[in-house]
């Protein structure tokens, strides 16, 4: 036995077989169309779909890094910053982060404004977290009478819902008022963040502002805070946190409100697992080319049988002999 | 008989076949048949393993159950503290005990080796009165000058010392009480002195968010205030060095891990207070051919607090808190949903058609593409060695 005999292809010599030109008007389509096709089904494969989890945190967490950078239309000695969370924890945060007096002005980084109207791309997301591009800017201006106060930095607290606030000195605490006449709770946030710095990233709260009418006035904001992690195609991780916020002003009730910022977070239980994966996998892309190929050749040979068989049935003059059939 | 019937179906034939006579076989097309036959092999196994494999479809979705009760199964040892000195306690969110739970609860007395002694179920319904055969019918115990509680009588040890507790003494001399000498409290505390406490079994409370801890000293209610007597332990500390075997908010699913199982917290003389704040998150699981089931999974924060802190001038600080474990949980609006499914017959059936079909056919216009032209090379090469 021959290794011919496993061929199962049956092909027969030309003089046996009859081409027409119709047929060959068809094969040519119908590859055409096929072309087409291939394409998008291999565009198809190699373009990447978001797929969102939700997960239980397996681990005992413990502590969680906060970074903030946020400037404060206030003199920096005239601000107190405090955090407290359901365990009864005070971090007296005054001294932890760094105080620069800077002068107050505002102006939105394009950047960020174009990086929030893109589409979620994980893989860009990843690259840019780990290039951790430089945050500090100098601020190094000139000497002058500043009349505001940038607080920026990052510290750890506990991983539980918490209050985080800016008063004034005085202002809700023990201790003598300061100037009333300095307080002005006007404020910009450059950075808002929960997790590991990741100053690509863009948070909900990055470069926004409030500006206070009054010089008593309280700003709350409340933000719900969902672990999440991203997965690019290549399996690298980046775990971060996103958040939600919705904010809220309250002009000074006397004896019920105390003036000054106020952030109350809150965590979600569950994470958010954002991976980046293809639709389909390579056996499953081999399959439909094959099942696409296969499928056209066969249904469009079938469609040139019926209809040529339906032609000559109304013109059988124009019909070739082919009678000769067993 | 057969022959004209099948005969009259001829034209319908779909599957034409060339005669053998004039079928023309070739080694490459013996290649391309085993190749091709090799990679639908390949093919069909992944489809069939594919078939055959339980994919896990998660969805979430808002809780909208009411009024549903929560199991709490827990095992926790203590390897330092006694189990005379340990209460278990479960309040909701508002402070206030539970009423409505049951509880099968168990302490186990260990010896320093870990070994189990004794094992007895808690039961949390306060001691009964004494024997009336030993102090007759109409005792009236003595509170040792504290505040007397309504009934008047201190009859047993326990009610010595919560009177204590609500003049506000200390209840650190039980030798020089009647009721406490005769139910041997003394004995009972030397005895176990050095031993461990497991405590395990399990609660059923409401799905509310509230907390259950484990501290020491007889707990009571005073007015709206939860509170533990705890005077005794606040000089010498006590080690709440504690491993939890297992916690877990419901039945166990696959997929399902509960974080705090297996932790072990070592090293924690003085008088620590461990919070463990947990988020259960409800979880249904349908089985593929069986019940679903309804558990909880959840994620936690651990925070540990020392009690015995000193202030910058080396003065023992006002002691702010309750040592123990604390397990405080919050309940998610969100349910997850698991769902175990496998794919349908028909479209494992769809699959092996296309893989079969599709890999066949294009094999075969592979195939007469490679015949043709190596036909079209042979009669050019024959024609040059005419010329």
């Amino acid at each position: 036995m021959q290794l011919k005999e496993f061929d199962a292809f049956p092909k027969v010599e030309s003089g046996f077989v009859k081409r027409t030109g119709s047929g060959g008007i068809l094969t040519l389509v119908v590859s055409a169309i096929l072309c087409i096709l291939v394409i998008g089904e291999i565009r198809d494969y190699m373009t990447l779909r978001n797929d969102y989890r939700f997960l239980v945190d397996p681990l005992v967490n413990h502590e969680l890094q906060i970074n903030l950078d946020i400037t404060v239309a206030m003199p920096c000695d005239a601000l107190n910053i405090d955090l407290r969370d359901v365990a009864d924890v005070q971090l007296r945060l005054s001294d932890k982060l760094q105080k620069i007096p800077t002068h107050f002005s505002l102006g939105s980084s394009a950047q960020s404004i174009h990086i929030r109207k893109q589409p979620l791309n994980v893989q860009k997301l990843i690259k840019a977290a780990s290039r951790t591009a430089a945050l500090e800017q100098s601020t190094k201006e000139s000497n002058g009478d500043f009349k505001a106060c940038r607080i920026a930095g990052s510290f750890a607290a506990n991983k539980l819902s918490g209050n985080m606030h800016i008063t004034a000195v005085g202002h809700g605490y023990r201790g003598t008022h300061i100037d009333h006449t300095l307080m002005n709770m006007t404020h910009k946030i450059d950075e808002l963040s929960f997790g590991e710095l990741y100053p690509t990233i863009v948070n909900p709260l990055d470069d926004s502002f409030e500006i206070s009418e009054t010089q008593f006035e309280s700003f709350q904001y409340f933000l719900v805070v969902v672990p999440t992690i991203y997965v690019d195609r290549s399996k690298r991780e980046l775990l971060t946190n996103q958040y939600s916020v919705s904010e809220y002003r309250q002009p000074l009730v006397p004896d019920m409100s105390v003036p000054g910022l106020f952030f109350k977070y809150d965590f979600e239980p569950m994470t958010l697992m954002i991976t980046e994966e293809s639709t389909m996998s390579f056996g499953h892309l081999l399959v439909r080319l094959a099942g696409l190929v296969g499928g056209y050749f066969v249904t469009a040979g079938m469609v040139h049988k019926v209809l040529s068989a339906f032609y000559y049935s109304i013109k059988p003059e124009l019909a070739p002999l082919r009678r000769h059939n067993v | 008989m057969a022959k004209p019937t099948l005969n009259r179906f001829k034209n319908f034939d779909a599957y034409a076949k060339t005669l053998d006579d004039f079928r023309v076989k070739t080694t490459t097309g013996a290649v391309v048949t085993l190749v091709s036959a090799f990679i639908i092999l390949i093919l069909l196994l992944g489809e069939f393993l594919d078939y055959r494999s339980i994919h896990l479809e998660s969805s979430l979705v808002v809780d909208s159950g009411r009024k549903e009760a929560m199991a709490i199964d827990f095992d926790i040892t203590f390897g330092k503290i006694p189990c005379y000195i340990l209460t278990l306690d479960v309040m909701d969110v508002a402070g206030e005990h539970q009423s409505d739970i049951t509880h099968s609860v168990y302490k186990v007395q260990l010896a320093p080796d870990g070994t189990e002694i004794k094992r007895e179920k808690s039961a949390n319904l306060g001691s009964n009165g004494p024997d009336p055969k030993v102090v007759g019918e109409d005792y009236c115990g003595d509170c040792g000058g504290a505040i007397k509680p309504e009934s008047g009588c201190c009859n047993t040890c326990e009610d010595v010392r919560q009177a204590y507790v609500r003049s506000g003494w200390s209840f650190n001399h039980p030798e020089g009480i009647e009721q406490c000498v005769r139910e041997g409290y003394m004995e009972k505390m030397k005895e176990q002195a050095n031993q461990g406490c497991r405590l395990h079994g399990q609660l059923t409370v409401n799905k509310v968010a509230g907390n259950f801890h484990i501290a020491p000293g007889r707990s009571f209610q005073r007015g709206n205030m939860h509170l533990h007597d705890i005077q005794q332990y606040l000089e010498n500390g006590l080690d709440f060095s504690h491993h939890i075997k297992h916690l877990s908010f419901g039945q166990k699913v696959p997929n399902v891990h509960n974080p705090l199982d297996d932790q072990v917290v070592d090293g924690a003389e003085g008088l620590y207070m461990f919070q463990y704040y947990v988020k259960v998150v409800g979880t249904k699981y349908q089985y593929l051919n069986r019940m679903p089931v309804s558990t909880n999974q959840y994620s936690v924060t651990q925070f540990n607090r020392n009690l015995l802190q000193k202030d910058p001038f080396g003065q023992m600080m006002q002691v702010n808190g309750l040592p123990g474990v604390f397990f405080h949980f919050d309940i998610s609006p969100m349910l997850v949903i698991q769902k175990e499914e496998r794919k349908s017959f028909t479209s494992f059936l769809t699959g092996v058609c296309a893989i079969v079909g599709g890999i066949f056919t294009v094999a075969s216009i592979i195939d007469g593409f490679i015949w043709r032209a190596e036909r079209t090379l042979k009669r050019k090469m024959e024609l040059g060695k005419a010329l």
